[in-house]
């Protein structure tokens, strides 16, 4: 679809769209026929004898890299949800469509594909006006079920307003109701036409970039407008203030800012930063802000994105999108300002967390050092990815959202002519409790200082609330407190909050006019956020805790009460606490979600259920049969297999993240020596004696 | 089987600083463990130590001593004569109390051979008098970017109180550095930077001691913007901030630690700290005040009842002061009284009452 706007506005030949894939530029995209990376492009078109400037970001459609959806939509105020004819609206539509409306992101629909419908399914003309009709309704629900109130009948997309296109990327051709209307082209007129095999003219009487880029232009709002209502929603500052007001104006003399949503590492240039300027002018050798570094660098150049090519232009103006060389600390979600002390965007939201892992070696030692390049690397253009040294092993660990995100790594590390070793995949799990422990006494080596922790399990509307990114660190005092007051937490509590870990648990201070305690407050928390990072059952992170600092005595001298006396009691007094709070280990499930023709059903029913899976939904559609359940993603590793073979590879299926569930109590000590031995350790866990410090 | 022993033998400062009788426990040891990382010492104090009392040391680190809660010497000790030998006093860095403690509730026999202290040898070295330290502390390496402030609020709070403050060094024995007294007084000034107290101005006399015990030891006084300059040389160095000086101390700081006389004579008094003598005048003032005081009768402005109440408030404030005094709450004794001379001068200033402050005229 891509392919044929860029025809449009002059970048690829016409004769190439449909072929040339020319937004997924990366070699991997182009095999696999998919979007891996949200790639970039500014459209210069006329519509009307009018011309427009079209930021257009070509976002990945697989469910492995919804991560990519997220930070983009940041950056575009409209949003263009291409569904397919035959499968409908599908599970990554869903969770597209209400990213979006969540950013305030407004969505128009393509439907695309149409010329299945013809040439596989062989259905009428009515039929398929019937079909399309069922997505435009299916769609219009999902607009209905996540928009808020203000934007819900006025974002309702119909064929008869124009913010319905159809069409086939394939064979370039498309239209909206209005274009259909004016060209005098009917559905008799497609099907006919690929009947007769007249498809080209079709191409040429409604080209599909027309019926898009028009939709675009006429329903999508300019910057000037949609940064109005948007800026609200996904800014928390000061709306009165000059920067605020610069930003709702779109000001091209307010201050400079921009948000990144996207980062990539140029072999010759280095990190490039794309995002969206919401204020002010960016020029070549500015000095600018990057808050969340904390840092400030010197521009040193802005350019566009033309596809694969980066066009240097000087300097760009508020509502474009420009990407900016020399910003060596900037990362995506960074915020880029003229001006040092403005609120930053909100950390963006992600909708998954990375659940499995592999273990990574180059083949030749010496390669080490590029393959740590390499890794890091990826964290840094896809944070999705999370990688890590195991302690023990020495190994190094990469962690994805699923089989595929990591195989698209190991390619990506192939084609560097780097060649690796790698360990079968694995799942990552999490360590929590299930009910409050302690208080336990912790004493530091030199036993001058004692320490008493407690230890709760964690509301789980809290831990969402983290594990989302909408309850962190950086977040300023104030509103943390509000956050936890909403969630019935004491005024007192939710003031003490001394440290949030990012996998889903917190440090509370209930001590009182303690002597000294503010000055090895940050060895506490790094205490507590290294014990976060290591349970002590299988050194996976911990989920769901609420860790309360009860009493603590401490040496009057610092040399006494250093880090390394500190750190080691704080842990130790947590993993007693972990240990008697009756440890559990969560597991990652996954809900697979998938399409097959009706004879199919059991089959599908059959791989879920024998996976200590459960099945959710069965839905019977016209043609399909879609099969909904959850099963642990410990089982799903050879699921694309066995659903290829047990369906004769005629079921559309994907697995996201759905949640994480404690694994079934028969099987726990068993798999916790299993993950203890794979990491090298004795596989029996400590016990909590082991930990326990008496007087 | 044989009752084992742990003695606890500390071996000074410089060279030959053990005592006789340190030197006799050693010679007798079954075994000799030595610890050096409470304080930098030489490798050569070591050596000459061990060829004069003819027994060869083993080295314990931290960890043997605190993680294990000292297993290793401890097992030895239940039956055998064990000698672990530490830099200085051996009980004086707080440190192996717990190792003490830990041993007689095992039931093995402890006994201390004590030696001279930095504690003690800074202030002998420089002539203060022992008596006037107040609390010590010492200034560590910032660990993430972290400077603790404990020795700035000790020495704020031993000068409001006329006292001298020890300032010890940190000293890490895995990163091989010692904190040397150029270091230790720039971490003071950032400090001084962020609480602006005015204990470390430019012009605090603080005196720097280098290598006590040993041969080639320096004692040098003078202002904080001269020593942060001044070579010390090795380590281990310390540093004394002196408090109000005794005659004798002036003089011995500039005989012993070549100080400046004008600089002595002009020690800036430190408030800061309330002192009960200047509490009581304050209260006795008020005192004098409300016997000796005349009512002007009404005004326009004020009643002759409201006049009564703000003199009634007068006296609670009164009342509280000498009972927060002698709960010791002189901080808000101090309030009372001052709230209450206030409402008191400003009765006169409206001219409903009159009366003269003690010494007024």
């Amino acid at each position: 679809m891509s392919d044929s706007l860029l025809a449009a506005c002059g970048l690829l030949s016409p004769s190439v769209a449909g072929q040339a894939l020319a937004l997924d530029y990366m070699e991997e995209e182009q095999q696999r026929q998919m979007t891996i990376k949200a790639a970039n492009v500014s459209l210069y078109y006329e519509h009307e004898n009018r011309p427009y400037v079209i930021n257009l970001i070509d976002t990945p459609g697989h469910i492995d890299f919804t991560g990519k959806v997220t930070r983009s939509l940041r950056a575009i105020d409209g949003a263009v949800v291409v569904v397919d004819a035959v499968e409908g609206v599908m599970t990554q539509t869903e969770t597209v469509t209400r990213q979006a409306l969540e950013e305030r992101v407004r969505p128009v629909l393509y439907i695309n594909k149409i010329d299945r419908l013809i040439n596989e399914l062989k259905l009428t003309p009515q039929k398929i006006q019937e079909t399309i009709v069922k997505i435009v309704k299916d769609f219009n629900g999902l607009i209905e079920m996540y928009a808020e109130p203000e934007y819900r009948n006025a974002w309702k997309v119909n064929l008869v307003d124009n913010s319905v296109a159809l069409g086939s990327a394939k064979y370039r051709w498309g239209f909206t109701l209005k274009i259909a209307q004016r060209k005098g082209v009917k559905f008799s007129d497609v099907v006919a036409a690929y009947g007769e095999g007249n498809v080209e003219d079709l191409a040429k009487t409604v080209p599909l970039h027309e019926a898009i880029l028009g939709m675009v232009v006429e329903h999508l709002p300019p910057p000037h407008i949609a940064q109005k209502y948007r800026i609200p929603k996904i800014w928390r500052g000061d709306l009165s203030s000059e920067v605020g007001k610069a930003m709702l104006e779109c000001d091209d003399n307010g201050p400079v800012v921009m948000c990144v949503s996207n980062i990539t590492v140029d072999p010759q240039a280095g990190i490039v930063a794309t995002g969206r300027l919401f204020s002010g002018t960016i020029n070549s050798g500015d000095n600018v802000y990057l808050i969340g570094a904390r840092s400030s660098s010197r521009i040193q150049q802005v350019c566009i994105y033309m596809g694969p090519n980066r066009e240097i232009v000087g300097s760009l103006s508020a509502g474009n999108i420009p990407a900016l060389l020399g910003l060596g600390k900037a990362r995506a979600g960074e915020t880029i300002s003229s001006t040092q002390d403005i609120v930053p965007f909100e950390a963006v939201k992600y909708v998954t967390e990375p659940v499995v892992t592999i273990a990574i070696e180059p083949k030749y030692s010496r390669d080490l050092p590029k393959l740590v390049d390499m890794l890091n690397r990826l964290t840094i253009e896809d944070p999705n990815y999370v990688t890590k040294i195991d302690q023990e092993s020495g190994e190094y660990l990469l962690s994805g959202i699923g089989q595929v995100h990591l195989e698209i790594a190991l390619t990506l590390i192939g084609k560097t002519g780097l060649e690796i070793v790698t360990s079968p995949p694995t799942v990552i799990y999490r360590e929590s409790i299930r009910r409050p422990a302690g208080p336990f006494m912790g004493k530091s080596p030199n036993k001058h200082n004692r320490v008493f922790i407690s230890v709760e399990p964690l509301d789980p509307q809290i831990v969402d609330l983290i594990t989302s990114g909408q309850l962190n660190d950086s977040l300023d005092r104030r509103t943390i407190t509000n956050i936890l007051r909403e969630h019935e937490w004491s005024a007192e509590e939710a003031r003490n909050v001394w440290s949030i870990d990012p996998h889903g648990c917190i440090l509370v201070d209930r001590t009182k006019g303690i002597q000294y305690l503010n000055e090895v407050k940050d060895y506490i928390i790094s205490g507590f956020l290294s014990a976060m990072d290591d349970g002590p059952l299988t050194r996976e992170y911990v989920r769901g805790v609420k860790v309360n600092l009860e009493n603590a005595e401490l040496h009057s001298d610092p040399a006494h009460r250093g880090p390394a006396q500190i750190i080691p009691m704080v842990r130790r007094a947590i993993y007693a606490c972990l240990l008697s709070a009756d440890p559990i280990l969560l597991e990652p499930i996954m809900k697979l979600v998938s399409k097959a023709p009706t004879e199919m059903v059991g089959a599908l029913t059959k791989i879920i259920t024998s996976r200590r899976g459960r099945i959710l939904t069965i839905d019977q559609r016209e043609y399909v049969i879609q099969v909904e359940g959850e099963l642990p993603a410990a089982e799903t590793f050879d699921l694309a297999d066995i659903i290829r073979s047990s369906t004769s590879g005629k079921a559309f299926w994907s697995l996201p993240f759905s949640r994480w569930a404690p694994v079934p109590s028969s099987m726990l000590s068993q798999l916790v020596s299993e993950i203890r031995r794979r990491k090298g350790l004795p596989p029996e866990p400590p016990r909590a004696e082991d930990f326990i410090d008496r007087e | 089987m044989k009752t084992g022993e742990l003695v606890f033998v500390g071996f000074g400062l410089g060279e030959n600083g053990i005592t006789l009788k340190g030197l006799e426990a050693v010679r007798d040891a079954d075994e000799v463990y030595v610890e050096t990382y409470t304080n930098y010492t030489p490798e050569h104090v070591l050596r000459r130590l061990e060829r004069i009392s003819g027994r060869a040391f083993r080295n314990v680190s931290r960890e043997d001593l605190e993680n294990l809660g000292g297993k290793l010497i401890l097992d030895k000790a239940t039956e055998s004569t064990i000698v672990l030998l530490t830099p200085g006093d051996p009980f004086t860095a707080t440190t192996h109390i717990a190792l003490r403690l830990e041993a007689e509730k095992r039931g093995i026999k402890t006994r201390v051979v004590g030696s001279s202290s930095v504690v003690t040898s800074a202030a002998g070295a420089c002539g203060l008098q022992i008596y006037k330290f107040g609390e010590s502390a010492t200034i560590c390496f910032p660990d993430g970017g972290m400077v603790s402030t404990k020795p700035y609020e000790a020495t704020f709070y031993n000068l409001t109180r006329r006292l001298h403050t020890l300032l010890l060094l940190d000293y890490r024995i895995y990163e091989n550095k010692a904190m040397t007294i150029n270091e230790g007084l720039k971490l003071l000034r950032e400090v001084e930077d962020i609480k602006q107290m005015g204990v470390f101005t430019e012009d605090r006399l603080v005196v720097g001691l280098a290598r006590l015990g040993y041969d080639n030891s320096k004692v040098k006084g003078g202002r904080l913007d001269e020593l942060i300059y001044e070579d010390f040389g090795e380590p281990p160095h310390c540093i004394i901030v002196p408090g109000m000086l005794h005659f004798l101390e002036a003089e011995a700081l500039i005989k012993l630690a070549n100080v400046r006389r004008s600089l002595v004579e002009n020690i800036p008094r430190f408030r800061g700290f309330i002192e009960v003598d200047t509490l009581d005048k304050y209260i006795l003032g008020v005192k004098n005040v409300f016997r000796e005081m005349k009512t002007l009768g009404e005004t326009r402005e004020m009643s002759i009842e409201k006049l009564n109440l703000a003199l009634e408030w007068a006296r609670n404030y009164y009342d509280d002061s000498i009972a927060f005094k002698h709960k010791g709450d002189l901080v808000s004794s101090l309030i009372a009284i001052a709230y209450c001379e206030g409402i008191l001068e400003g009765l006169r200033l409206l001219k409903l009452v009159d009366f003269k402050w003690e010494g007024e005229h």
